[in-house]
């Protein structure tokens, strides 16, 4: 293919994106594996020697797994209502959280949740406890933090899909003798599949490289990977350490999400392949 | 074959090219080209104070003009720009310049070319031998016990035990380990010890810290808001923001110094190596050095001037930080920058081992 | 007396004012075929929905089996349904789609399949069992979407228009297919259509709709020759309507005079008083036309159609159009059209019906 000079040019922004963005991550990858005495895997040996790496680390997947569950499991019914609901004005009021940036909404719940915050001071006020309960600072508050801002996105998922299922599919259940929840269990859950597997790989990838929630809405505890190579990388300037834990962060991520690709594809093995 | 040679001298010499022309874009987008001082500082109060008290008066009086770029943080800012520097001077704390000098990135300020420097008393240069400092003190602030007087009383935080007693069990908050690294396991390790050396103590007094405390914050925004709504009522702390508060009208978060004292923070303008405008950066550090810029910088940040012929609003102080200068200067301890800054990231892996595990 | 099946009670189904159905009453037989016949709109398929359970009647009653299963839900009642898009299960194969209603019945696998197999065969889809569903042909997905209702032996099975996709080749050969299979299993159906011509050829007895009322039921035979109103007329088969005046009545006959033509005929008309304004129908095939002179009036050919079995004439007598349809053989001349030609009319076989107005 030729291309003209004009069309080149066009594409200049494009290549200085690309060096711009990849010499750092090859620089990343580079300092994690060159140390001192030449190539060697001394950084990665150091992160899995270290007990606290490897417990953020199994926090950090268990984190993803917990947030995407329960994002998936609080965003079906939702699409469910918003496919019913056939209006845009909804959809809308789904989304409109993304308008916020995540500093915010989180310093929002700091608010809501915090001991002297709204919900404990309700509780409080009204006598039912006398002492505030811990809702934040703990992995209940990242966990809360967390699927907030991921609900947009794993409802999103499964409501393109859920939207395409044929109505009619639940009528000829129906009148096979099938109740509701067989409907549901046979018909609409499998076909709406690829969308909740979608949901939960999104909402894992993203909690995995979270970052500011676990930071504003955990304490020292909930340290998430994220954080730690921010810190490697910003403060202390550790580049092989962060190098390291974020070729190890996007591995463990990339196998953990490979079960829910072949799920995916067993879900839809006897559907067109031209489906969208 | 030829054609091939051709080609491939052709895109090393526009991969060359490339590669040059970025930092020469970035560098005269910030307008170096045009001869000036560019200084990095973090946004918000130290940027704007240095704007005002040291910059503007400094353009005024030798027409180089003056500008500062707001950073989140200066370290990153030089670190980043190490290969094509585009500042002239910046801004960090004693240990931070420290780290800069020894990476290479900082130029060494030699104390014969600033002789303003014989009114900062020896004990607070940051010496790299008997000739050379990593930066030039400027002035300092102190981590203090910072608390919420709605919801604490002086007399409770008389000694920084209290930050551990299970009276305020989950009602402090404490920085994490990789600033707790710097001021808050040195500070504790000669508290108990009378060694800064001995960081087993501070590091045992830290994790208690951790443990009594409601979060350990992340951000100074995070605990300026978990003191003032009192979700946390005490923290080890920089007295800097009291200051600021204060100025502003708010009142509730106040600070002391307890029995023990409490740790002086030293502040450092530094030249990074090969900046664009060396000599300009020097004339602006000969400058800094002079009490005036520090004396004006004082009401905005209160920032404590090393110089000891410059002349401060004592009540003004005393009225922002409980304690006159010299009440001040007599209860802050001044460790050895140097140690803690070598020891530093072996010190936070062990942080993190103690405190990031679940308990 | 025929056993009843289906049983809807004064049925009326309105959506916020507007009536779709208005008072059905209507037995269905058990074993018959019956059609719901009617252009769209006329509420036949809101009708079948009721029977079905997808909706609930406003007021009146449905009664399948002599249960009253108005409150009923759909998969509680002993129907099938075939939809108009027979709504497959794209993610299960052809023996899936079979055997989903007997597993959720609850009968065990292997006796399901077996059953399967069976009705695969039955539908001539024998050894189809693993394909999946967007590998299927149209006609294959007719098959299958009926045989996974007809296994579990309903007591009626609804089928809503499920031939309308299909091209005509396939779709003739269906509709006999369909019948073929309804004997076979003798399962009542009811078959909604627009299609006169599909419910002519399927059906036991018809049901011709209109607005939302039954116009008239009965067998096709019936429903062609002795139409009871005019909308049932002119809706199923083709028909020549001339207006007229009611001159004369004699029990079942009567004398009407159509000024488009000049004359007074004498055709079969009820309910019809002398003076009254009515419309006569009389359908092409007997409209005769032959170019020998005698003849009661002339016209002239504006249009021929040649349609194999048939040869269709549109004809001009006076101002007003006819369609006259006459069998064709090989040594018949046809005529041109702008040819002149006698019209003859066989009136005994025409129908007055009171005019709307």
């Amino acid at each position: 293919m030729r291309l003209s000079r004009a069309a080149f040019l066009l594409l200049l922004p494009v290549l200085g994106m690309i060096l711009s963005l990849g010499t750092g991550v090859f620089a990343l990858i580079e300092q994690s594996f060159v140390g001192a005495d030449g190539l060697s895997l001394k950084a990665f040996q150091a992160f899995v020697s270290r007990r606290e790496a490897m417990s953020v680390f199994l926090y950090t997947h268990q984190m993803a797994l917990l947030v995407s569950a329960i994002c998936v499991v609080v965003s079906f019914p939702l699409a469910v209502f918003l496919v019913r609901k056939q209006n845009q004005a909804y959809v809308l009021l789904i989304m409109m959280p993304l308008l916020v940036s995540i500093v915010v909404r989180t310093y929002g719940w700091m608010v809501i949740l915090g001991p002297r915050g709204l919900i404990n001071a309700a509780l409080m006020g009204a006598g039912i406890t006398t002492a505030p309960i811990r809702l934040m600072f703990n992995t209940t508050g990242v966990v809360i933090g967390l699927v907030h801002i991921y609900i947009p996105f794993a409802t999103l998922s499964i409501l393109t899909v859920y939207s395409k299922i044929d109505r009619s599919l639940v009528d000829g259940a129906a009148a096979l003798g099938a109740g509701p929840w067989r409907v549901f269990s046979r018909i609409i859950l499998p076909l709406a599949m690829p969308g909740v597997i979608a949901a939960a790989s999104i909402v894992y990838l993203l909690t995995i490289g979270a970052v500011v929630t676990p930071l504003l809405l955990g304490s020292i505890q909930q340290m998430m990977l994220g954080s730690m190579i921010y810190d490697q990388m910003l403060v202390t300037f550790d580049f092989p350490s962060a190098g390291s834990a974020a070729i190890i962060l996007t591995l463990s991520a990339a196998l953990a999400i490979l079960p829910l690709q072949l799920a995916d594809r067993w879900v839809t093995r006897k559907l067109p392949a031209e489906r969208s | 074959m030829r054609g091939f040679e051709l080609s491939r001298r052709r895109f090393a010499g526009l991969a060359a090219t490339s590669a040059l022309a970025m930092p020469y874009v970035s560098t005269t987008a910030l307008g170096a080209a045009s001869g000036e001082i560019i200084m990095a500082n973090f946004g918000g109060g130290p940027a704007a104070s240095f704007r005002n008290a040291y910059g503007l008066p400094f353009q005024e009086e030798t027409g180089i003009k003056f500008r500062v770029i707001e950073v989140p943080s200066t370290e990153t800012a030089l670190i980043s720009s190490a290969s094509a520097p585009q500042y002239n001077s910046s801004y960090h704390s004693f240990a931070g310049a420290m780290r800069l000098y020894k990476m290479g990135i900082t130029e060494a300020i030699a104390i014969d070319d600033y002789p303003e420097l014989a009114d900062i008393p020896e004990k607070f240069l940051p010496k790299i031998d008997d000739k050379h400092l990593v930066g030039l003190p400027v002035h300092f602030g102190f981590y203090g016990m910072c608390y919420n007087r709605d919801f604490a009383k002086a007399e409770e935080l008389k000694s920084w035990n209290a930050l551990i007693s299970p009276k305020f069990k989950q009602r402090v908050s404490a920085t994490r380990p990789t600033f707790a690294s710097l001021y808050d396991v040195p500070w504790y390790s000669y508290m108990l010890t009378g060694d800064q050396k001995k960081l087993d103590a501070g590091i045992a007094q830290y994790r208690k810290v951790i443990a009594n405390s409601v979060t350990a914050y992340t951000s100074m925004a995070q605990n300026n808001q978990l003191l003032e709504r009192g979700e946390a009522v005490a923290s080890a702390y920089y007295a800097s923001t009291v200051w600021t508060k204060k100025r502003e009208g708010i009142n509730n978060v106040d600070v002391l110094i307890p029995e023990e004292g409490a740790l002086m923070l030293p502040y450092v303008l530094v030249i990074p190596k090969n900046c664009p405008w060396p000599e300009a950066a020097r004339k602006f550090l000969a400058y800094a050095s002079t009490p005036a810029p520090a004396e004006r910088a004082l009401e905005g940040t209160g920032s404590l001037p090393f110089n000891t012929k410059a002349k401060v609003d004592d009540a003004m102080i005393k009225a922002r930080f409980n304690y006159t200068l010299p009440d001040l200067v007599k209860q802050l301890y001044s460790p050895d920058w140097a140690f803690v800054e070598a020891t530093r990231l072996d010190l936070i892996k062990r942080l993190e081992a103690e405190v990031l595990m679940p308990q | 007396m025929p056993e009843v099946v289906v049983h809807a009670k004064a049925v009326e189904k309105k959506y916020r004012d507007v009536a779709a159905v208005r008072g059905v009453d209507l037995e269905v037989f058990r074993g018959e075929f019956l059609t719901l016949l009617g252009p769209s709109g006329c509420g036949k398929t809101t009708l079948l929905r009721m029977i079905v359970g997808f909706e609930q009647p406003t007021t009146g009653r449905i009664v399948i089996d002599g249960r009253d299963v108005t409150e009923v839900p759909t998969y509680r009642r002993p129907i099938g349904m075939v939809l108009q898009n027979l709504a497959l299960f794209p993610h299960m194969n052809v023996q899936e789609n079979i055997t989903f209603g007997l597993l959720t019945r609850g009968e065990r696998k292997s006796a399901a399949l077996q059953k399967a197999t069976q009705m695969l065969s039955l539908v001539g889809l024998a050894g189809f069992g693993h394909r999946l569903i967007h590998e299927l042909s149209g006609g294959q997905k007719q098959r299958v979407a009926l045989a996974r209702s007809i296994v579990l032996e309903p007591s009626v099975l609804l089928l809503d228009e499920p031939l309308g996709a299909l091209d005509l080749k396939l779709r003739q050969q269906m509709q006999g297919e369909l019948k073929r299979i309804q004997r076979q299993v003798g399962i009542t159906f009811i078959f909604v259509t627009h299609d006169q011509e599909e419910a002519l050829t399927m059906s036991d007895r018809i049901v011709v709709m209109n607005a939302g009322r039954i116009e008239q039921i009965g067998a096709p035979q019936e429903i062609y020759d002795h139409p009871e109103t005019m909308f049932v007329a002119s809706f199923v088969g083709d028909t020549n309507v001339f207006a007229g005046r009611a001159i004369a009545t004699a029990g079942a006959r009567v004398s009407v005079e159509l000024p488009a033509l000049g004359q007074t005929v004498e055709v079969q008309g009820r309910g019809i008083t002398p003076g009254m304004a009515v419309n006569v129908m009389i359908r092409p095939e007997f409209v005769a036309l032959d170019d020998q002179p005698g003849a009661p009036c002339s016209g002239q050919v504006t249009d021929r159609t040649f349609v194999g079995a048939d040869i269709r004439y549109s004809v001009t007598v006076g101002n007003q159009n006819l369609e006259a349809r006459r069998p064709h053989r090989p040594e018949d001349r046809m005529l041109a059209p702008s040819a002149t030609s006698g019209v003859t009319i066989d009136w005994a076989n025409g129908i007055a019906f009171p005019s709307a107005a």
